[in-house]
Parts: C-alpha cells; structure tokens; sequence
C-alpha cells in the first residue's frame, strides 16, 4: 500500500496531518475540503493511537485517493476490532457537567465528512473517509 | 503550538496560538497541570492565533472548566478565530464555554464571581490587614488549650536518644501532633529510623531517616494495634482552637510563616485575647514557597556528634540535616501544624522546663524575629481551594482527596498566600 506508515504514538500525529494535508494539495484538493478532512482524519488517527493500541508499539498506514465523485482518505490499523461510527452519538444539549465527553471526536469525523466506510479485514480495522469537492477542471 | 501561561488581576491566562491537534493536546494538558495552583479558580483561554483545533482542544478546556467549578470559579475564552470558532459550533460547546471577543470581557466575567464572594465575607466579618496579608478572624472554642509535650528536643538535637525514650502512642487518638517518631513492630525495629513526624485528623506522616528521604503516608485501617507509632519527642495539642484566622496574602509572593505568626501574636495582643505567649497553630492553606529541612540520620544516642555537640552545629549540620531554602512546591496545598512562641512575651506563667522541652536555647543563637518557631507541614497537590471550606473539612479533604507529595519540617521562611489558620492560645505547657 501507499502512502505514510506510522508508529501508533500521539507525537506521529503532526507528520500524520502534514502528510495527509500535503497530498490533498497536490491532488488538486480545494483548501475547504483539505481543513475539514484534516480534522477528520485528525480525530480517527488520534483515537486509534490514544485508544486503539494498548502501547504505542503498533502502527498506522495512511494513503489518500481521488475517486471519480470524491477524495478518500483510508486509515488503516491493527488494533483490536472497533467501528468508530458504531459510537451513540454525543448529546449535544445540556449542562456541560453532564454532558460525557466521549464520542465527540466521532460527531466531528462525521460533520466533517461526507463519507465514512468501516471494515474489518485480515485483522486490520480500516476507516475510509470521503469528501465531495468540485473543481473548477470537472464542472 | 505556542503556549503561554500568565497571571493577571487573579487570573491565569493561559495563550494557545498555532494549531492544536491531539499531540499539542498533551503538551498542553502537562503545561496546564504544571503551571495551575491549587488555588486558582479564574482561567482565561486566549485563543488569539489559534488557528486550527480538534476535539482534544475542548476537552483541555472542558476539564479545566469542571476543575475551577469546584472551587467556585469560572473560566471565560477570548479571542477565539474562525477555525476554533467553527469546531467549537459543530460540537455544541459554544454554548457551554463563555466566549468574548475581548480579553477585558473575558476578565470581568471571570471576577465577577470573585468580587461577589469577597463582598459577602466583607459584610461578614471586617478584615484587618497587616504586614502584607489580611486577617480576619472567626471566634471558636472558649475553652482553653494547652500543649503536651514528651521528651525534649534538646535530646533529640545532640542525638541522645535511647531506647528508653521510646514509647508507642496511639496516634489515631492525637488530632494534632508534631515529633520524631518511627512506625515499628517493637522498640528496636523503630530506633535506626526515627524521623520528623506529624500526626493530623488520625494519621500520621512522616520521614524515616532510611535514606531514601521519601515520606510515608499512614491512615490506620481500624486500631488493630499491631502498627504502632514510637516517638521519642512529640509535641501534641489537648483542647480545641480558639480561633481560625483566615489569611490572605495581598500579594502573588505571599507572607513568610515567621511573619504570619508576628502578626497572630500582635492581633492577639490588641484585640485582648489573652495570649500568653506561646501558641499552636494547624493550617489548611496554598503556598507560594516551602523552605524547609528534614533530619537524614536517627538522632540516637550511639550515633551522637563525636564533638558532643547539637546536630544544628556548623560542623555537624550537612552531615544531619537535608535543607532546602530554595522555594518550592508554589501553588501546591500544605497542611502543616507547629507552635510558636513570642520570645518578648513573659514567659514566665509557663511551666520552665516543659518550656524548655519544646524551645532548647541553643548557645550562640540569636531569634532575630524574636520569635521561635517549629512547624511541620504536609504537601498536597489538586486539592481545589475554596475560602468558604472550614479549617477541618479543608484539611480532612486533603487527606482523603489530595495527592500526597511531601512532609517536611518548614523553615520560618516558607511562603503562604492564603490559609485557614487554626489559633490555640496555649494557657500552659504539660510534660507527660
């Protein structure tokens, strides 16, 4: 595959993004859709490697792809098995003492993103994530 | 990712400029841990240059919110860009955290719980100040105190500690106390360890002179009385306080211990409450500063200087005594409990030697305070200051709820920037 391999350790996550924000840039991406899919792709990677992993032994394997209707960012890991988007979703109302903090970073990947896939395949749990973007070449 | 931390007008400012992703998160966070004291509870975030954010930005933000609620703060954010802004929106917490455009907004929302509260207390109870802090004083027991004291310090000073000295006390039946001492299964067990003790609400904290200068931290579980606690000097009190002083240094540096009980003896004197001279003192407070010492040997009779001296001489000094006069621990809770006596006052009331039990003279020495001093404290961490807590539930909260950090025998020079005081004007001085 593709793309950037990582060590699963919180202080990886900066190359992560700069990775993930540099291939979007060549690949024509608009500026919008990079920040948005930066802080998707921020919020996964982060909880794979603060929740995923049990040490920072494991690793990380990040490739972006233009598709025909959009780009796709694909994560993949080795943790054990865990489907982000099967997380409730966080109440939004409320005191903030009240309200658990859990589940936010979820909230965000899917404001964020107009696709997300989950699968788990040979051991490896693999998140995609898409964005619609037009461009001025495709209209 | 660009942190700054600054105290302003009793807030703490903390800057986060550049991007805050779940790496600067934990920088963040460690920073933040370092730099808040345990009495802080007005936090400004200055997101001015922030300019991107994930949800491990409003989780900073959001446990520093429910930290300073405890203690009756507040925090506001100011100067929030359109990027923090947005994730702030979609997460639904724009409406939880106070957002300002300006930091002089931000800062008034912050006082505004600050200045109500000083306000009520005012109207209570006026304050006096003096010598940097204010005072204000609260009346408690009527009846009067007096101090217990066993063995001499004098001993323990030129090591002539023997096993003879050594007796077990059941500590949790002493609500106050300071010593030496050793937890032990016998006598011979506690001698090689004897170190600076307190006993506080029934438990007992204390140094073992074993080399590793790490404190122990002892609540008995039940009296099975197979732990006991030897002591060869302890300095106890039998009564109650008879006043709490609630002290507020007027400035970020705080006032020096020596200082805090000059102005208790003088406040004492005019406001006629009878005070004879020596009193014992137990404080729930936060620091700006420990100076403070610690014995490193057992100070036993077979290890005395070979100069027959005092362990406090010049030339035996470093070989006992570990001294830190450097300022530590700022921002962290204390609980300490010490006596102090007035040296200008007439002493004389008391009984001579049991006076002398707990203030040897030491030749050559000179009291420029004119004051004499021994305090013991206990170092805590994250334990919320809030002013309307009372001395005991301050002090039982930080034994139950704060990290245990250190146990040390203060200097006079220690830093206090605000305390519940507990007063007891000791009417006499019993040896047991």
């Amino acid at each position: 595959m593709e793309g950037l391999t990582i060590d699963a350790d919180i202080s990886s996550l900066p190359q992560a993004l700069a990775y993930v924000t540099g291939t979007l840039g060549r690949l024509g991406v608009p500026e919008i859709a990079i920040l948005e899919l930066e802080l998707a792709v921020d919020e996964a990677v982060t909880n794979v490697m603060l929740h995923g992993y049990s040490s920072s032994e494991g690793r990380i394997w990040i490739c972006c792809r233009l598709d025909e209707d959009m780009v796709r960012v694909r994560i993949e890991d080795e943790a054990p098995p865990f489907d982000p988007m099967g997380a409730p979703e966080p109440d939004l109302e409320g005191d903030a003492d009240e309200r658990p903090i859990g589940g936010l970073g979820v909230h965000l990947i899917r404001k964020m993103t107009d696709e997300i896939r989950y699968e788990r395949k040979d051991g490896r749990n693999i998140l995609t994530l898409g964005k619609r973007f037009e461009t001025s070449e495709r209209r | 990712m660009d942190i700054t931390t600054e105290r302003k007008e009793h807030a703490l400012v903390i800057g986060l400029k550049g991007r805050l992703d779940g790496y600067a998160a934990s920088q963040v966070t460690a920073e933040i841990e370092r730099t808040l004291r345990d009495d802080d509870r007005s936090v400004v975030f200055d997101l001015e240059g922030l300019t991107y954010m994930s949800s491990a930005g409003i989780r900073i933000i959001l446990a520093l919110q429910k930290k300073v609620k405890a203690r009756n703060g507040r925090i506001a954010l100011c100067n929030v860009g359109e990027y923090p802004k947005n994730v702030l929106s979609m997460a639904g917490f724009d409406r939880v955290f106070p957002i300002f455009s300006s930091r002089e907004e931000a800062f008034q929302e912050v006082r505004k719980r600050e200045d109500s509260l000083s306000l009520i207390a005012d109207l209570k109870d006026p304050m006096v100040e003096r010598e940097g802090a204010r005072f204000r004083f609260e009346p408690a027991s009527r009846a009067p105190a007096s101090l217990r004291v066993k063995g001499s310090l004098a001993a323990l000073l030129h090591a002539r500690i023997r096993e003879e000295d050594l007796s077990a006390e059941r500590f949790s039946d002493i609500k106050y106390s300071l010593g030496l001492g050793a937890l032990g299964s016998g006598v011979e067990d506690a001698m090689p360890f004897l170190g600076e003790m307190m006993t506080i609400h029934g438990s007992m904290i204390w140094l073992p002179t074993d080399g590793h200068d790490t404190p122990d931290f002892f609540v008995p579980a039940g009296d099975s009385g197979e732990v006991r606690a030897y002591t060869a000097f302890n300095l106890s009190l039998e009564g109650s306080f008879n006043e709490i002083a609630v002290v507020e240094a007027t400035g970020e540096e705080g006032i020096a211990l020596d200082t805090l009980y000059r102005a208790v003896f003088d406040l004492a004197e005019e406001r006629r409450k009878g005070c004879r001279g020596v009193v014992a003192t137990a404080i729930w407070g936060v620091v700006a500063g420990v100076a403070s010492t610690g014995i490193k040997k057992s100070p036993i009779a077979k290890d005395a200087p070979a100069n027959g001296g005092s362990i406090l001489d010049p030339e035996n000094y470093d070989e006992w005594m570990d001294v830190s006069t450097e300022m530590k621990y700022e921002g962290y809770s204390i609980v300490t409990f010490g006596v102090g006596v007035d040296l200008a006052a007439d002493l004389s009331g008391y009984n001579r030697t049991a006076l002398d039990a707990i203030h040897p003279i030491h030749p050559g020495e000179t009291e420029t305070s004119g004051l004499y001093l021994h305090n013991h404290g206990v170092i805590f961490r994250n334990v919320p200051w809030d002013p309307e807590t009372d001395l005991i539930r301050g002090i039982e909260r930080c034994l139950a709820d704060g990290e245990f950090v250190d146990m040390r025998h203060l200097l006079d020079s220690t830093r206090i920037r605000r305390a519940k005081v507990g007063i007891a004007y000791i009417s006499e001085i019993d040896r047991a």
